[in-house]
Formats: C-alpha cells, sequence, structure tokens
C-alpha cells in the first residue's frame, strides 16, 4: 500500500468532506436558480406580446344585484357580469373575472390597462365622473342609479316622501363604501356644510363590511347606489328598511384604460345597442332587478 | 386457549400503560369538543341560529378550508427556506451577510402582515401597469400581485422563522465546535454532523408554534381577494342579506363559529403533529446537560 512515505497529506484531502459537498451543492442550486429565472426573463425580453385570448375584467364584490360570488356554483353572477360576457361573446373570447377587494385599486388598475374592462356599477357621471373620466375611459351608460338611505327597522330616521336630502342626513353617523359615489356623495355634499363636524362618516373597503357594521349598529345609516340598497333590504327579512331615496341620477359605464389603446369601446357600445334593442336588455333587468 | 388471551391482555395493558398520557390527553380534548359540540348544538335546538343554515353553507367553507391549505402549503415551505438561509446567515462570520440577513429580518418583521401583503399588492399592480414594457405582455396583473402577497406573507413568517433557526445554531455550545475542530472536523462539517442536529431538534418547539400562526395568518390574504376560509365566510355573510332566507346576527354567528372550528382543526392536527416530531426527535439527556 502506498502511504505516501508519511508524509502529510496534502492539504485538499483535510478540506473535503461535507465541507466540499455544501459548496458544490450551493453552486449547482444556484446555476439551477439562475438558469430558471434566465428561461422566465428570457421568455418576456424575446418573446412577441402574447395573443390576446381572454378578456379580463375586473370587478368588486358583494354589490348584489349587479354583481356577486355565488358560493354554490363557485362563479361571480349579476347584471354587470351578464353583460360583460356578451361582451366576450361579441369579442370572441374567454371572459375571466378578478375580484379587487378595494374599489379604489380597481379604479386605477384598469385606468391603467390592468384589466382590460372594468364592471363593477361605475358611475361615469357628475363630478366623480368627470373626474374619472381623466383616468379611464368609458362605454356608453347602460343603467341609470340614484342614492338610498338604509336603516335598521327599529330606528325612526325618516324623509319626507322618500326623498332624503342633506338636511335629513347631516348630523348623523353614516356608513358609505370607499372610493364609490356614496362617498362622494357625502363629500361633496354633506361634510362641506358640515361646520361643526358633527357628521361622522365610517368609510368601508367592502359592502359586506358596511351591512355586518350597520347590522351591529356601529353606525345608523347606510347609503348605497339604490339597485343594490333594494336588494339589501328586500333579502334582509326585516332586519333593515329603506329610509329614502337620494336623488342623484347617476350613469352608469363599463370603465376601460384610459384612451381605449385595445379598443374595446366600439364592441361594447354596439353590444348595448344591439340588447336595448331586441329586448335581452329588458330580461336581463328583470331578471336581476325583479318585474 | 387461556394463554393468548392472556398474552394479549398483557400486551394491551402495557400498550395502555406506555400511551396512558396519550389517552388522557385525548380524553380531555375530546370531552372539551363534545361539550363545546353540544352547547352550539343546544342553541341551534332552541332557533338561536338555523341548523339547516350551519349544514347548507359547510361546502362552501370546504372549498375555502381547501384554499386556505393550499395556502399553507406554499407558505410554510418558502416561509422556512427564507427562515433558515437567513437566520443561517444571521451567525456568518461576515459583516456583509450579517448584515443582509439582519436588514431582510428587521424589515419584515416590522411591519404588520395585513400591511405588508397589501403593499405587495398594490406595489405589483402599480409596477406592470405604469411599466410599457410588462403591461403588454403580462395580461393578468393581479393573479401576479396576488401571487406576489402570498410570497409577502411567506417572507413575514420567514423573518421570524430566521430568528428562531438563529437561537437554534447559537443554542449549541461553542465548546461543541471547537471540540470538532480539535478532533480535524471542517467548518462544513461541524456545521452539518454537529450544530444543524441539535439546532433543528432545539428549534422544533417554537417552529411548531410559528407554523400553527401561519395557518391562521393566511386568512390576512382575503383582503386581497383570495377566496380562502375567512373571504368565504364574509361572502356568505353578505350573502344571508341577498337571499330569501335573510340574514340576522345569529346567522352570522354561525358562520363564524364554523370558520373558527375549521380554522381550530387545522391549527390543532399541525400543532398535534409537531409535538409528536418534538418527542421523538428530543436531544436526549438535553435537559441534564443544561443543569
Amino acid at each position: 500500500m502506498a502511504q505516501g512515505g508519511g508524509a502529510a497529506p496534502p492539504p485538499e484531502a483535510t478540506r473535503g468532506g461535507a465541507g466540499r459537498s455544501i459548496g458544490v451543492a450551493i453552486v449547482v442550486v444556484v446555476a439551477i436558480v439562475t438558469f430558471v429565472a434566465g428561461l422566465g426573463l428570457g421568455y418576456f425580453v424575446f418573446n412577441p406580446p402574447p395573443v390576446k385570448a381572454v378578456l379580463v375584467v375586473g370587478t368588486n364584490v358583494p354589490f348584489p344585484p349587479f354583481e356577486s360570488y355565488n358560493d354554490t356554483t363557485g362563479k361571480y353572477e349579476g347584471f354587470d357580469i351578464d353583460l360583460a360576457q356578451l361582451v366576450a361573446n361579441a369579442l370572441g373570447e374567454q371572459m375571466q373575472v378578478r375580484n379587487f377587494q378595494d374599489f379604489g385599486v380597481l379604479l386605477t388598475t384598469v385606468g391603467r390597462g390592468g384589466v382590460d374592462m372594468a364592471v363593477s356599477a361605475i358611475t361615469m357621471s357628475g363630478p366623480i365622473g368627470a373626474t374619472r373620466n381623466g383616468s379611464m375611459s368609458f362605454s356608453n351608460p347602460y343603467y341609470n342609479a340614484n342614492q338610498a338611505v338604509i336603516v335598521l327597522s327599529s330606528s325612526t330616521f325618516t324623509c319626507p316622501n322618500s326623498i332624503c336630502t342633506t338636511t335629513q342626513v347631516g348630523n348623523k353617523t353614516i356608513g358609505v363604501q370607499s372610493a364609490t359615489t356614496s362617498e362622494g356623495w357625502v363629500d361633496t355634499y354633506v361634510t362641506p356644510f358640515d361646520p361643526n363636524n358633527a357628521t361622522d362618516i365610517h368609510r368601508y373597503a367592502s359592502v359586506s363590511n358596511e351591512i355586518d357594521a350597520l347590522r351591529t349598529g356601529v353606525y345608523q345609516l347606510m347609503i348605497i347606489d339604490a339597485g343594490p340598497a333594494a336588494s339589501i333590504v328586500a333579502s334582509s327579512a326585516g332586519a333593515f328598511k329603506l329610509a329614502g331615496t337620494i336623488i342623484t341620477n347617476e350613469l352608469y359605464g363599463f370603465a376601460v384604460a384610459h384612451g381605449d389603446p385595445k379598443g374595446l369601446l366600439p364592441t361594447i357600445n354596439s353590444v348595448f345597442a344591439q340588447i336595448k334593442s331586441d329586448g335581452t336588455y329588458d330580461q336581463l333587468i328583470t331578471k336581476w332587478f325583479g318585474p | 386457549m387461556a394463554e393468548p388471551t392472556a398474552a394479549a391482555s398483557d400486551r394491551a395493558r402495557a400498550f395502555l400503560k406506555a400511551h396512558r398520557k396519550s389517552f388522557r390527553n385525548a380524553g380531555i380534548g375530546g370531552i372539551a369538543a363534545a361539550v363545546v359540540f353540544l352547547i352550539v348544538y343546544y342553541l341551534g335546538l332552541e332557533g338561536v341560529y338555523d341548523l339547516s343554515l350551519a349544514a347548507r353553507i359547510l361546502p362552501a367553507l370546504f372549498q375555502g378550508a381547501e384554499t386556505t391549505l393550499g395556502l399553507v402549503a406554499v407558505v410554510i415551505p418558502v416561509g422556512f427556506a427564507l427562515g433558515f438561509l437567513f437566520g443561517f446567515g444571521r451567525t456568518s462570520h461576515s459583516w456583509f451577510v450579517r448584515s443582509v440577513c439582519t436588514t431582510y429580518v428587521e424589515f419584515f418583521r416590522g411591519m404588520p402582515p395585513v400591511v405588508l401583503v397589501w403593499f405587495a399588492f398594490i406595489i405589483i399592480i402599480l409596477l406592470i401597469t405604469n411599466v410599457e414594457f410588462l403591461n403588454v405582455r403580462i395580461q393578468d396583473p393581479f393573479a401576479f400581485a396576488t401571487f406576489m402577497s402570498v410570497l409577502a406573507l411567506a417572507a413575514h413568517s420567514g423573518s421570524y422563522q430566521a430568528e428562531i433557526v438563529r437561537a437554534g445554531i447559537m443554542s449549541v455550545p461553542a465548546g461543541q465546535r471547537e471540540a470538532a475542530e480539535a478532533i480535524g472536523m471542517t467548518r462544513g462539517a461541524t456545521m452539518v454532523r454537529i450544530t444543524l442536529p441539535q439546532m433543528l431538534r432545539v428549534s422544533l418547539p417554537a417552529l411548531g408554534n410559528e407554523f400553527a400562526s401561519v395557518i391562521k395568518d393566511t386568512s390576512i390574504l382575503s383582503v386581497v381577494g383570495v377566496m380562502d376560509l375567512t373571504f368565504r365566510g364574509q361572502n356568505i355573510v353578505s350573502r344571508l342579506f341577498t337571499s330569501p332566507t335573510g340574514g340576522s346576527l345569529s346567522s352570522i354567528f354561525v358562520v363564524w363559529v364554523e370558520i373558527a372550528v375549521l380554522y381550530f382543526v387545522m391549527t390543532y392536527s399541525v400543532s398535534r403533529l409537531l409535538q409528536w416530531l418534538e418527542q421523538r426527535y428530543r436531544v436526549p439527556g438535553l435537559e441534564a446537560a443544561q443543569l
């Protein structure tokens, strides 16, 4: 056996073992990660932009009957969703619904083209609509809405002839959904004329939190678009009642990226025109808002 | 005839004796669960909430629980990998590695997970929609942003795990490392054969605690619209108000009780599993060594 004549072993021999294999393992892992990352980056850099096959639709649930998530079917449904499906059919594309938990984020995203189309009972008229028109483009209006006031059934709050104005709504605690026209109405017509800051406004990211808070008495008046208001009250099994309507004459439209770079608006508008003339629109109104 | 029976009963007695503690614990747990169940069931019989509702919403909640488990399956391994890497790095001799790892830990540990999750979501949406190059190539920024939120949660958990790993490594007495050096082990071999086996076993209780808490933390992802157990629960509550059966405080109660139970079952299973591992792999004689 050659024992090397009793000389000290070369340094490589003592520095072998687990220390070396760890080093090798780290190099291999880094190499693999870099390689895979490079592949991913290469895909983005060298491939041409993908051909569109899907219409990505952004929404914000729950806002019945315009949009909500059905636990039984596992699908998004509602008046807006049905209309969006018709648009997707006209474009010959699959529809992919994305639920943004924050309405404000949805509006920012659609304005910059992060989703192809936003369908979420978005008001396009009035002062709020004017602001929104600066950051996104709208289709023709497809719905004309007012605001409504919901209270607990036990509440004594009333409005003359069921028409509420700032006179009745001021000096109360009010719940609204953030970034909506309901919040805009309160901030435009109630807050500025309330020098003592007696009106307490609770802002909620989603309607479900807003409903929970009203039910548990966190605030007094819930201000929300009239369509969902009617449907929330009708099915609350007597827990809520409608105190009145706030006449705002808001128009809803589908929003697309600012300047419509993808050219979706002509198709959307032609779909709206067609369904209004062939009766589909009326059928959908009956389906979602009742006869 | 009598011989094997006696042997069997001896074996059974020995088995019972060996696992006496486990049986006692299982008994206590079972009784507690039964008492809670009976109270909740009694409230249902008394009409405090709707028993049929409790059964009806279960499929949707199970789907949500599946999503939650999926999130856990991503967050725990990614978090552990990050935690191990950065915790190991914090014990490094290089000031550069140490400072990078400390920055990571302090950054992700210093923010509430809900803020981190939102931050990751918004920043990806803004990045993709503002960079033209990405915007034309990524059709669905929502999916990217959601994935990044999950990773943010993993990074948050990773920062805690890094501290656990660091503490585990430091708990191994320096004398053992010196002894390993003295018998000619390399640094790598010392790490693999001496430090890591003890560190993993010492860290197991703390890691188990962190894993259990990660399961609950995944509920935070519902704020960006991930359809986990919490999101599905909130959605059911909001739909209760728009369904013909109507909603009331008691139906909200039953939804949240079921969510709580499902989270408890998941968390408890994991903590029992880790407790078993802890027993199985505890360092023999460690308690005596500390004295």
